[in-house]
């Protein structure tokens, strides 16, 4: 045992000093540690089994046990277009309950990747759940450890750092040769874009390694990637910019007060723009509450709108509007004036996220009171300093999920596709209280196409797949998945993107009731093999 | 295992010898023996929310696994903190967002969660008894 006498005085002690002040958000040990004791049985599993039971529709929100659906080829109906030829990639929360325990958030669960591999006449389907960090450490405990975005898990088990209880469980971003999982307060999880298994926790950089990724990036026509996201504990906004392969060309952040949780944000040529809506983050708030629940709407105040110049990240441009909410953006282009004008489904409150996404999960039937989003169209003068929207289409239709052909990307568009339902009074007529809908509206005129889904079906985002031999807009397919909860199945649907209101042209049906997801993307690529 | 022993060069501490409680301290988990091991020992809420200047600051060469010191305190309540300097700038790494991207470790293992550990959490109180402190480094 050597016995040595300490060397000097710490020649950085004031440095020292500064850095453990500053807000810590920390390191990677990962130790063992437990749950607190919950009530079992778990309130929120019964009351959801005694629903299901009622509303066979709920088995959407049910969620699967299951780590992988296996590979199996769809049964047809109708004819697939012969130019139609690639992957839908899909996510969305799959695992709603571990062990005894029941998330109380529908975006809560841990994500599963689904596969719908088109071409050749066939289509092939197959899932698998990310395995992130959290879901491993969770699976081998049989219980919830860690908390997720709308449900406080009481336990031992330190946060260190975002990606600690990364559900990777929004969306999904196809790059050459992989495919990310996308959560929104993490670090994106790599996958294997043939066979879905997961490869790890991407890091752009050590400085930037378990800064957030939200789940919508915006790749322009050369293939740049754009995202943003929100470091809420930190109180910082962080900017991305990454190339055709998803390497790390910039990333900046910055401090927002207060800060909130934007989902979605849009893309010009010349600009981001961001709209932060007057949800704050309540850094002094309740720290066993959970993440959505430490946030306070406050309609009084605006929503911020950040316009930042691509060329110049340090170049900021910051209006106000009427406080609103948004989850998604359809797509954003710049007139002769440089007046940025974009649509996205606005809704006047977060009131769905803390209301109907939750009581979803204990079987609640949609509360009315909640109004759904309508579709708009912003318009934001940087120069005069105006930030304005308008209704687009007919006041009953409410909206959500826009998806723009994106060979318009950052170009002027003139249709825009949504997932919609007449909302009638205090009313939408389908069984399941949601969207039943999917249309396209005319960004000129209004004008609304629609095509209504039977009520054994319940749709979920529907994404434009370019047709390769077409250039117009709208040349190519509408494509989306729809959960038919009466023959516990799920489907593909195929629309001619000019003619939604006639229907599907093809249906591929898998007989597998899969968890209603969130956000895919279409990737013009089969599996090389499977 | 180091075994080292730390002299005490404040003012204080020298005044405070003669009813001071030897702490032994045991930094585990060191995984390289690059850099140097900063760490300071602070006493009360203030010295650790850096109002106080620390009782003690040091600087020791990391031996992996572990290595150990010991110091003697007057009797009060104190945390340690610790951090290995890597990359050499006397500063403790951090990503964009302020996670510590060097290793790093508190008194009582307190590893914060949604941020830095607070002060109940790192305090240990000093009496007349030796008292052992191990310390893990996490490392991100």
């Amino acid at each position: 045992m050597n016995r040595r006498d300490l060397l000097k005085m710490m020649a950085g002690a004031a440095g020292v000093s500064a850095a453990f002040s500053n807000p810590i958000r920390a390191a990677t040990t990962e130790m063992a540690c437990a749950a607190d004791a919950v009530a079992t049985p778990d309130p929120w599993k019964t009351a959801f089994r005694d629903a299901l039971a009622e509303r066979p529709w709920l088995i959407g929100y049910e969620g699967t046990d299951k780590d992988r659906i296996p590979l199996r080829r769809a049964a047809l109906q109708g004819r697939l277009p012969s130019r139609l030829e690639g992957t839908l990639f899909r996510n969305g929360p799959a695992r709603h309950e571990i062990g005894e325990f029941r998330y109380r958030h529908w975006f809560d669960g841990d994500g599963m990747v689904q596969a719908w591999r088109i071409g050749d006449g066939k289509v092939d389907h197959h899932a698998r759940m990310v395995r992130t960090s959290k879901y491993d450490a969770e699976r081998a405990a049989g219980r919830a450890l860690y908390p997720a975005f709308g449900t406080a898990v009481h336990s031992t088990c330190a946060v260190q750092h975002p990606d600690a209880i990364n559900a990777a469980n929004i969306s999904v971003l196809p790059l050459p040769g992989e495919l990310w999982a996308l959560w929104e307060a993490g670090s994106p999880w790599r996958l294997d874009p043939d066979s879905l298994d997961t490869l790890g926790v991407q890091t752009f950089s050590p400085e930037t390694r378990g800064a957030p990724f939200s789940a919508h990036p915006r790749v322009d026509a050369d293939g740049t990637i754009w995202n943003f996201g929100y470091a809420s504990f930190a109180g910082m906004l962080v900017l991305w910019q990454l190339d055709p392969s998803g390497s790390l060309k910039q990333a900046t952040a910055f401090s927002v007060e207060p800060m909130t949780m934007p989902h979605d944000f849009v893309v010009t040529k010349r600009h981001l723009v961001l709209l932060l809506p007057p949800l704050d983050f309540d850094p002094h708030s309740d720290g066993s509450l959970s993440f959505l629940d430490r946030h306070v709407w406050k309609p009084g105040r605006p929503t911020r709108v950040l316009v930042v110049d691509k060329d110049d990240l340090n170049s900021r441009v910051w209006l106000e509007m009427p406080a609103e909410w948004a989850f998604h953006f359809g797509n954003a282009w710049e007139d002769e004036a440089g007046v940025i004008r974009f649509d996205g489904a606005r809704y006047s409150g977060p009131d769905l996220m803390y209301g109907s996404l939750r009581g979803v999960m204990r079987g609640e039937l949609r509360n009315p009171d909640e109004r759904l989003a309508r579709h708009v169209l912003y318009r934001i003068d940087t120069r005069k300093r105006v930030a304005s929207q308008e209704l687009l289409g007919p006041p009953e239709f409410a909206t959500d999920f826009p998806a723009v052909d994106p060979r318009r990307g950052a170009l002027r568009h003139q249709w825009v596709t949504v997932l919609g339902a007449d909302e009638q009074g205090d009313s939408i007529l389908s069984v399941h209280g949601g969207l039943d809908t999917v249309a396209r509206l005319n960004t000129d005129t209004g004008d609304l196409r629609k095509y209504r889904y039977p009520e054994t079906l319940i749709p979920e985002e529907h994404i434009f797949a370019p047709d390769p031999a077409g250039t117009g807009e709208n040349q190519g397919w509408l494509i989306g998945t729809a959960l038919n909860w009466k023959e516990r199945s799920t489907v593909l649907n195929i629309f001619d993107a000019n003619e939604i209101e006639a229907g599907p042209i093809a249906t591929a049906t898998v007989p597998e009731p899969m968890p209603l997801g969130l956000h895919g993307r279409f990737s013009p690529r089969l599996a090389d093999a499977l | 295992m180091n075994r080292l022993s730390m002299i005490c060069l404040g003012a204080f501490f020298v005044a405070s010898v003669a009813s001071a409680g030897e702490v032994f301290v045991t930094i585990e988990d060191i995984r390289s023996t690059e850099g140097m091991l900063y760490g300071q020992v602070v006493r009360g809420e203030a010295g650790f929310a850096g109002e106080d200047a620390p009782v003690f600051s040091f600087t020791m060469e990391p031996a992996a696994p572990s290595t150990s010191f010991s110091v003697a305190l007057s009797p009060g309540s104190y945390a340690i903190r610790i951090f290995q300097d890597l990359d050499g700038d006397g500063e403790l790494g951090t990503t964009l967002l302020g996670i510590p991207s060097e290793p790093w470790g508190t008194s009582n293992n307190a590893a914060g969660s949604f941020g830095p550990p607070k002060w109940n959490a790192v305090k240990f109180d000093v009496g007349d008894d030796a008292e052992t402190q191990s310390i893990n480094l996490m490392h991100y």
